[in-house]
């Protein structure tokens, strides 16, 4: 009953901050210079169109930029949000948003929540040897590989391995989520390849939050390491499992919340990620949006990747009384 | 200890670096087996990119979407394709359209269809179809602007298209022609019975008129919404598979000219910008890339990994454009003594090295195009505007304008300073403004740089009359009014209405006004002429009709003249369509062909070129 209620509560907050995004992005978007339609036209001609076909790919869009004023609007967006109807894209000329979303968020997802369970197994499990064994030569090496990584900004690991393994030795693929050419299914080739095309996107997360989980787990391990419980548990004999039990549950708490905050970092990390590898996913379309001052879409994109990231922060936060008694107290 | 360390953890690092190497391994014999060129039985594949419709993720394989996924010139057949002649828009090279008649008026154009043409699906291309996919164009607001007002079905393969009677516009041929053909079964069940009587009632004036074209509206975003599930295709190739970055084309046999296509199918790759095209070659994965700009050491790698330069001229230059309101680029010396200063070498060589060649100089046209409005001896009798501080000099002081310490100073006596404008991301032109940043700084008048953070923001502030000299597109052809039109036309406040010219303020929204150029202008050697007008007359001199070519060629012979003595923006450099082939794979590229070179590769297979190795 207790956790039921708090996760009413949870919910009617994560709603409120979901129409505050909601309402700020709408009237942000809108305060952009810039005209689709123009931008539409200009871009047509930078890519090789002659005028006269230019202009014939962009007469329409005119019929679906918004005229209405803007409370006008504002009203209706909400309206449309509330039948879970995100509106229609101006660039794509009236295909339903959510169609666009639903269509680029798969590959987001996959990658996101891949980069993130990569890093997190090897940067814990590394933090943990690097505090068991940080008065060792192996125990540095680990802790300044991850310091060096933490350092290095996520464009520049994603530029640096795109140009490695995709021009320099083209050994992976990029520029889609899968080889076209094999049938989609539950079959090894189509997984190999929805692999083989991920795998540099996720490497790059990876690598770019790798160096965190190390620093902290190092940290989180070596804190515990000195608590009492810990010194009191060998005393009583218990066996080195049991107490690794002991430290692995205590450091991994401010791991937790961390590991929650980063699923935002990570989604708004997409954007770079997805631009530099051409993956189709929500960073890519959003930018996208945001270049063709396609309002519904930029406003429908961030709106996911938002609320994505509230409902992943109140599940840690429930999750987080599972895993620590002492919050549920409170 | 030592020793034993040693022995022990080095079998344990081959067994950590058999791992990654095996998942490489396998990841490049999987790569290189999804990315090859030829399937199996001697199949080839053709990999290409589509410049103008990029693979866009949730994008429907509707041609009439503003962004879709579909690929002219493979999938998407049009009745014909711009031969990208500079003086005459109408040059087409026949696609669906076998061959075709204008009236001596220039007003009826009798289409024939190619007598073999089929539908992906088995079905023939017929004339009802083309009545059909015209009732769409008139949807899609395409067909208006060169005053279409009937489709008549003379018999299976011919379709007669006239123009609205009185009306007499001389881009109808090309307006038509170089239009999307769909199938009737697909998109026929869009439009209502009524839409001919919606169409005509659109052509009339008054209540009805509007209601009309409201209705036609309301049914063309029906059609630009329509995902059809298959794609039914006229052209060489139909889309068989497609995802959110590649598509996979195969052969349509029912094309009309399939025996020229060679190859069995095409992979279509998606891209995001310049980047992704340079990888892409210096992996060796395309047969064939669209236009893409690059710097001199990219260029370098792309032709190393087996790239070949394809060049072909293209419509369209770069200049220095000046708003005429803002003091004191209003005074004709002053944007002349500018146009001294600046060496256009040398900005082309920074901001454009590889697809840019220097303007000869500046006339609003591309130097290759000059000798197509003007003689031999006008070419010559051009100003060409070579670098010459002195003359700059010379005019800025005939201008009351002062020199002090080395700085210019306005006959107001105030220091006359400069600020280019230009969008963040667009390295060639950036690249190109710190050349002039530097040369105008040297010469006495302190430039900076100004960037907009992107292209909307540009456009948005240069049409509010935000930037007094900007970067902006000119000469865009082909044909003789859009050249002009980027200088004298909506740009410069122009915007004709029937018979009428008006001319709109900076501001207004009727027009994209930031020129604003005077009405008239006086060139030695040829009187007080108005640009504008000129420009707009460019729009009614038949070209179909005797003496039409010779017509409008004198137009443009006076605004060439006009535009290379009045400077109302300095050209900078001239684009050239560089595009690569690879030729490991496949051979005969349409090389000096410069109409196919100007299509997409699809354009050139049906034409008999591109054949596998």
């Amino acid at each position: 009953m207790r956790l039921a209620r708090r996760l009413g509560i949870k919910l009617a907050a994560g709603l409120v901050m979901i129409w505050l995004v909601a309402s700020g992005t709408f009237f942000l978007v809108r305060l952009m210079p810039g005209n689709p339609v123009t931008v539409a036209y200009e871009n047509d001609l930078m890519h090789g169109m002659n005028p006269n076909q230019a202009k014939a790919a962009t007469a329409l869009l005119y019929g679906f930029v918004p005229r209405q004023p803007l409370p006008v609007q504002y009203g209706r967006y909400l309206w449309q949000l509330a039948h879970f109807n995100l509106g229609r894209s101006i660039s794509y000329e009236g295909v339903p948003v959510s169609h666009i979303v639903a269509a680029a968020a798969p590959w987001t997802v996959i990658m996101v929540l891949s980069g993130i369970l990569v890093s997190f197994l090897i940067g814990v499990s590394a933090g943990v040897l690097a505090a068991i064994r940080r008065s060792t030569k192996f125990g540095d090496l680990l802790s300044v590989s991850g310091s060096l990584l933490h350092g290095i900004p996520q464009f520049v690991i994603a530029i640096l391995l795109a140009y490695a393994f995709t021009t320099i030795w083209a050994i992976f693929p990029f520029g889609a989520p899968y080889d076209v050419t094999i049938a989609p299914g539950w079959n090894l080739p189509f997984i190999w390849s929805l692999i083989t095309h991920a795998f540099l996107p996720v490497v790059a997360y990876a690598l770019s939050s790798y160096g965190g989980w190390l620093l902290t787990m190092k940290s989180s391990v070596i804190s515990v390491l000195g608590d009492d419980f810990i010194l009191a548990a060998e005393l009583r004999g218990l066996r080195p499992l049991t107490v690794a039990r002991y430290i692995a549950r205590n450091a991994m708490l401010p791991l937790f919340t961390i590991l929650a905050l980063s699923i935002g970092f990570m989604f708004g990390g997409s954007i770079f990620i997805e631009e530099i590898y051409d993956y189709p996913g929500l960073g890519y379309s959003l930018l996208e949006s945001i270049g063709k001052r396609d309002y519904p879409l930029m406003t429908g994109t961030f709106l996911i990747i938002t609320t994505a990231v509230i409902f992943a922060n109140i599940l840690a936060d429930l999750l987080y009384g599972v895993i620590d008694p002492r919050v549920r107290r409170i | 200890m030592k020793s034993r360390r040693t022995h022990v953890m080095n079998p344990r690092r081959t067994r950590y670096l058999a791992v990654p190497a095996a998942i490489l391994a396998a990841a490049a014999a999987l790569s290189a087996c999804s990315s090859s060129a030829f399937a199996g039985g001697g199949q080839a594949t053709f990999t290409a990119i589509d410049e103008t419709t990029p693979i866009t993720v949730g994008a429907p394989m509707n041609p009439f979407n503003a962004t879709n996924n579909t690929f002219p010139g493979y999938d998407i057949e049009n009745l014909g394709w711009t031969a990208n002649d500079p003086a005459n828009s109408n040059q087409t090279l026949p696609g669906l359209a076998q061959t075709w008649t204008l009236s001596p008026d220039g007003t009826t154009l009798t289409v024939h269809l190619q007598p073999k043409a089929g539908w992906s699906n088995g079905k023939p291309v017929t004339a009802s179809d083309v009545r059909v996919s015209a009732a769409i164009w008139f949807t899609q607001s395409y067909v208006q602007a060169y005053n279409l007002g009937s489709v008549k079905v003379i018999n299976a393969k011919t379709v007669q298209f006239t123009q609205i009677p009185g009306s007499s516009n001389n881009q109808f041929e090309s307006g038509i022609l170089q239009n999307p053909v769909v199938p009737a079964s697909e998109y026929g069940k869009l439009l209502p019975a009524s839409i001919w009587s919606i169409i005509a009632a659109s052509q009339g004036t008054g209540k009805a008129a509007a209601a009309a074209t409201t209705q036609l509206t309301t049914i063309g975003k029906k059609v630009t919404e329509f995902a059809p599930k298959t794609d039914i295709s006229a052209g060489p190739f139909a889309i068989a598979r497609i995802n959110s970055g590649e598509a996979e084309l195969v052969k349509n046999k029912y094309f009309y000219a399939a025996s020229n296509i060679r190859p069995s199918e095409v992979l279509m790759l998606h891209y995001s910008g310049n980047q992704q095209i340079w990888s892409y070659m210096q992996a060796g994965r395309l047969d064939a890339a669209p236009y893409t700009s690059m710097p001199t050491n990219v260029l370098n790698q792309v032709v190393a990994a087996g790239n070949t330069k394809v060049v072909a001229p293209s419509l369209v230059a770069v200049a220095l454009a000046f708003d005429q309101k803002v003091y004191p680029y209003g005074i004709p010396a002053v944007r002349q003594a500018l146009a001294y200063v600046i060496n256009r070498q040398a900005v082309q060589r920074v901001g454009e090295a590889v697809s840019g060649i220097p303007s000869k100089t500046t006339t609003g046209v591309v130097s290759s195009a000059l000798s197509d409005y003007l003689s031999p001896g006008q070419v010559s009798g051009l100003n060409m505007y070579p670098t010459d501080p002195a003359k700059a000099t010379a005019l800025l002081k005939s201008a009351h304008f002062t020199q002090k310490g080395g700085q210019w100073y306005l006959p107001n006596g105030k220091p006359w300073t400069i600020t280019l404008s230009n969008v963040s991301g667009f390295s060639d032109w950036v690249a190109g403004s710190s050349v002039i940043k530097s040369e105008l700084t040297s010469f006495g008048i302190p430039t900076s740089v100004k960037l907009a953070p992107d292209y909307a923001t540009y456009l948005t502030n240069l049409y509010k009359g935000s930037y007094p000299v900007a970067f902006w597109l000119i000469a865009l052809g082909p044909g003789a009014y859009s050249t002009f039109s980027r200088i004298y036309g909506t740009y410069d406040g122009y915007v004709p209405s029937g018979a009428r010219l008006n001319r709109y303020p900076t501001g207004n929204a009727a027009a994209d006004n930031f020129l604003n150029t005077p009405n008239s202008v006086s060139v030695p050697g040829l009187g007080t002429v108005s640009p504008g007008q000129l420009t707009n007359q460019l729009t009614s001199v038949n070209l179909s009709g005797s003496g039409g070519i010779a017509q409008q060629n004198a137009i443009m012979a006076k605004l060439i003249r006009a535009t290379n003595y009045t400077v109302p923006v300095i050209q900078l450099w001239d684009y050239i369509n560089v595009q690569f082939v690879n030729s490991k794979r496949f051979t005969h590229w349409p090389i000096g062909n410069n109409a196919l070179l100007n299509a997409s590769p699809g354009v050139w297979m049906t034409y008999g070129y591109v054949h596998p190795k």
